[in-house]
């Protein structure tokens, strides 16, 4: 994945609603990310939460141990909304170079 | 300080058992907590727990402090819990992939280890006791061999180190040797200098 992805789709993620690892780790998965290791998940979130972007909270479960729940802050819906231009910005330019020139059926890559 | 013959073998037995395996279980039990894993076969539990127990030993070598290791481990043992129900404990902890790595990438801090320092102090201490008894022991056979039935020496190579022999008693002077180890690997493992590097960071932050 492309250094920076993962920690605006974990931005995207916790602005739609608080979450915890696991969690996160289970949605990006059904979203597609497939073969997303939870080791990169997991310290993705600290260093987010440690940058002030995430707020963390320990919410104890009823059924086993307790959960860390991570929020959105004020800062992290900045740095969402500026990685979310860039990265739109960079789909829009991948496209247009794409598009303009196109890889002929049958011709090596 | 002069310990008895067995009064000595009893400190040590005690001192050795309390180090070796009482410490490692109660440390296990503590930080892996395994009873909190509800719905999980008691295997799995204990494998979550052994998992916790190395991220933990890993965030301590990085010097993490206690609070903030709690903090992590708890919050990893909850993601291992969740995924264990699923796929079992075995996949769950593959998933994460290495313990180490994941430890490694916890935001850095430069304080002491002083709770490491304490653990690898006592260790240390415990190994040079028992460094000091082989050597009464080598001094006791030699002695004896000699054909004496009363002796008082020194053992020269531990600076203060005495040993005596009576007909039916054995005596054992560590010097000061023992604490001086065990002081120096407090030292060297915990790194108090770390604090001075600490506050000068802090300091530098402010000033930017």
């Amino acid at each position: 994945m492309l250094k920076g992805v993962l920690s605006l789709l974990l931005l995207s993620l916790c602005a739609e609603r608080e979450d915890y690892g696991y969690s996160l780790v289970v949605r990006l998965q059904s979203a597609g990310f497939d073969e997303l290791a939870e080791g990169s998940v997991y310290p993705a979130l600290t260093r987010l939460e440690s940058r002030g972007l995430l707020e963390g909270r320990l919410m104890p479960s009823p059924a086993g141990p307790a959960r860390k729940y991570y929020a959105i802050t004020p800062d992290g819906r900045l740095e969402l909304a500026r990685t979310e231009t860039s990265w739109l910005g960079l789909v829009r330019s991948v496209a247009a170079v794409l598009t303009s020139n196109p890889t002929p059926q049958g011709a090596p890559r | 300080m002069t310990i008895s013959g067995p009064t000595l073998a009893l400190v040590l037995f005690l001192a050795l058992f309390a180090g070796l395996i009482a410490l490692p279980v109660a440390a296990y039990l503590v930080i892996g907590r395994p009873w909190t894993l509800k719905g999980l076969a008691l295997l799995d539990r204990l494998r979550i727990a052994n998992a916790v127990c190395n991220y933990d030993a890993w965030l301590s070598l990085r010097g993490i402090p206690v609070q903030r290791r709690r903090a992590l481990r708890t919050e990893l043992g909850g993601n291992l819990w969740e995924s264990a129900r699923e796929s079992g404990a075995r996949v769950a902890i593959q998933r994460v992939g290495s313990l180490r790595m994941l430890a490694a990438e916890a935001p850095a801090t430069t304080r002491p280890r002083w709770a490491l320092g304490a653990v690898v102090a006592l260790l240390a201490f415990e190994l040079f006791i028992v460094l000091q008894l082989v050597l009464t022991s080598v001094w006791l056979d030699g002695t004896r061999a000699s054909g004496a039935t009363q002796a008082e020496g020194a053992i020269s190579i531990i600076p203060g180190m005495r040993a005596s022999m009576g007909p039916d008693s054995l005596g054992m002077s560590p010097g000061p040797a023992s604490l001086v180890v065990a002081a120096l690997a407090f030292v060297l493992v915990a790194q108090p200098w770390r604090a001075f590097r600490r506050s000068v960071q802090h300091l530098a932050a402010h000033e930017r």
